[in-house]
């Protein structure tokens, strides 16, 4: 009985937990999983729900399973996930994660030790060829000092970079990936920049996005990034542009900012590269939706 | 005074619980602390500053995945409690039995009607097998049916921008490596010897659950229903274990190894293929969001590369090798992943001769 009690609450509990996501915490939802798939939680915990009604009408019946003694680390196996809530309510993706994430970014990519010693399970980096600059854009919560890279360095990223532009296809729900926005010449969204930049060249804009700012790019320059996901934070993927910030400060690394400016594309081996010329550049606070669709 | 009347025949009672615990159990037991342990010590970890970052990406990473992947094994748990009940035995027999390589042929593509992921595939073929359903059925489908069906075709089409000729291999390569695994286990193995303990059957005219009896009448719907649901929620935590372990490997390497890495050991086509079969089995994406993964990958690495990303994810990785434990002997998942692994690379270098190309 005592083991039918036990699965009975496991489920229970899990059923909670998902309607709890669903109904309540769904900042939490967003930061997990694509809106289209938010039905899955609703319907797991119906089902849920469904076997721990099952499960408590049978509590008094006999269990044919091997006896609690062999079946309780298994019990709190499935507990696990639930208790990785309380740290993943604070945890965010950064800048970190962006070069994890980055294919062919060999130009941002060698980095010895991580350029923190924060964190030495993250291995170390391979140095590309010819560079020997510190990332310390990774440093949480400094600002950063960049110094003027040379142009060839500059080129090399950027030709490094051209080939990370995601062809990405046209989107759905477009109302989930527009941040709210002041007005502007035009309404336009950050995937839709990243999408297709030629289409709103010349025009200003507004976008909202995180700080990655690197001694590799010119010291007026850095990049303004986001994560796409198809299915789930799993899958996330960096989207970027970049903001030439005439004159204003650089913001926080990883800190959200909103940038109003003129856009404009440079091509790098034939492919347009977003750049904003940045009229201002606010503190914002993290979206509602954090990831773009 | 005795009574005129016999007593009442007994219901069926399921067999006590064994005295002494098979190696299996061991080992599941084994495992199980080994896990928490872990799952423990890295939950302390995050506590300090220099692993907080990381530890907050395994956690987003574990949650997310487990938040989509545990409601599709739910339904397919449904799935395959709905199968136990209502699919009849002799039906089965009819479909399959009477010509095994047209039993494989249809199995393999069945994912086209009956589309299925790979978390949900697994309870659901828990359950044809113990219907009789034959091994080489069973693989074709549980390998197939993730990838051959509507909308991995449609995520495909998408990530790679209606390139119809890359969804037609994925899924035309997905199906033919399907079948050839089916049909070659279904020849090497009996299907008694080829189930783990807990998936075997428990008696061959009743599942053991209380409302089973000697007396010939048969349950109502309603009853038929709760009886569906229970061996459901058996499957819950029989799979869900697997599940829970899988994924959490997974997300510790997803946060762990940046891609960057993978492209460091490029050299030749055959190097980029393993490379990213590597890839595959350790990112454990769903097949849905593999191909944008893969996509990402176009212009950096030959097709047949991102092609192997692509049909291998779906068939095998750290997550479906747990779940394979509660599933099939160790014998015939040892023989099922080699065969996969050595399936999967011929075919994508056969790709890479016809197809050298970008996509």
């Amino acid at each position: 009985m005592i083991s039918r009690l036990l699965q009975a609450s496991i489920m229970a509990v899990w059923a909670v937990f998902f309607l709890w996501l669903f109904a309540v915490d769904q900042p939490a939802l967003a930061r997990l999983l694509h809106p289209r798939l938010w039905w899955l939680v609703l319907g797991g915990a119906v089902v849920l729900l469904l076997f721990c009604g099952v499960a408590f009408s049978r509590l008094t019946a006999p269990d044919p399973s091997t006896g609690l003694r062999w079946t309780w680390p298994s019990y709190l196996v499935l507990i696990v996930p639930l208790v990785y809530f309380w740290p993943m309510q604070s945890a965010r993706f950064d800048s970190r994660t962006f070069l994890d994430r980055s294919t062919s970014i060999t130009a941002l990519a060698p980095v010895q030790g991580v350029a923190t010693a924060q964190d030495p399970l993250v291995p170390p980096k391979v140095r590309a060829s010819g560079s020997d600059v510190v990332l310390d854009s990774q440093i949480q919560g400094d600002m950063a000092t960049p110094t003027p890279l040379r142009p060839t360095g500059e080129t090399a990223l950027l030709e490094t970079l051209s080939s990370q532009i995601p062809l990405a296809p046209p989107l759905q729900n477009e109302t989930a990936t527009q941040d709210p926005v002041e007005p502007t010449d035009e309404s336009v969204s950050f995937s839709q920049i990243i999408i297709d930049p030629k289409q709103y060249t010349g025009r200003k804009v507004e976008v909202v996005c995180q700080v990655l700012s690197d001694q590799r790019l010119p010291s007026s320059q850095f990049i303004c990034y986001r994560f796409r996901i198809s299915c789930c934070a799993a899958d996330a993927l960096p989207v970027y542009l970049f903001v030439e910030k005439q004159g204003h400060q650089v913001p926080v690394n990883d800190s959200w900012v909103r940038v109003q400016g003129m856009l404009s594309t440079h091509k790098v081996n034939g492919a347009p590269f977003p750049l904003i010329h940045a009229d201002g550049i606010h503190a914002d606070k993290e979206p509602s939706f954090p990831f773009v669709f | 005074m005795n009574s005129p009347h016999p007593p009442p025949l007994p219901l069926f009672q399921p067999a006590p619980p064994q005295e002494q615990s098979s190696l299996s159990l061991q080992l599941s037991w084994v495992i199980g602390l080994l896990f928490l342990t872990v799952a423990f010590l890295v939950l302390l970890l995050g506590q300090a500053p220099a692993y907080r970052n990381l530890v907050g990406a395994i956690s987003i990473n574990f949650l997310a995945m487990m938040v989509e992947a545990l409601p599709f094994m739910l339904i397919g748990s449904l799935a395959g409690g709905v199968i136990e009940v209502f699919v009849p035995v002799a039906w089965v027999e009819r479909v399959f039995q009477r010509r095994h390589l047209r039993g494989v042929l249809v199995a393999g593509a069945m994912g086209l009607v009956f589309p299925v992921c790979e978390c949900a595939v697994v309870p659901v073929i828990r359950r044809l097998l113990g219907k009789g359903v034959p091994l080489g059925a069973a693989v074709a489908f549980l390998l197939g049916g993730p990838i051959v069906n509507p909308l991995v075709a449609a995520s495909t089409a998408v990530a790679y921008n209606f390139t119809w000729q890359v969804v037609a291999l994925r899924l035309g390569c997905g199906y033919l490596i399907a079948v050839a695994v089916g049909l070659m286990l279904g020849h090497w193995f009996n299907l008694d010897k080829a189930l783990a303990r807990d998936a075997r059957p428990a008696a061959p005219s009743c599942c053991g659950h209380d409302h089973c009896s000697f007396n010939g009448s048969k349950p109502g719907l309603r009853a038929q229903l709760g009886h569906a649901l229970g061996h459901a929620a058996d499957d819950f935590f029989t799979v869900g274990y697997y599940l829970v372990i899988g994924t959490f490997i997974a997300a510790f390497v997803r946060s762990l190894v940046s891609v960057e890495a993978f492209n460091q050991l490029l050299a030749a086509p055959w190097q980029a293929i393993l490379l990213m079969m590597a890839m595959a089995v350790v990112l454990n994406l769903c097949s849905e969001a593999d191909a944008f993964i893969a996509a990402s990958f176009r212009g950096l690495l030959p097709p047949s590369a991102q092609l192997a990303f692509m049909v291998l994810g779906p068939m095998f990785d750290l997550k479906l090798l747990l779940m394979y434990f509660g599933l099939f002997s160790k014998r015939v998942i040892l023989t099922l992943v080699a065969a996969v692994l050595g399936a999967v690379f011929l075919a994508m270098l056969v790709v890479q001769q016809f197809f050298p190309q970008p996509f």
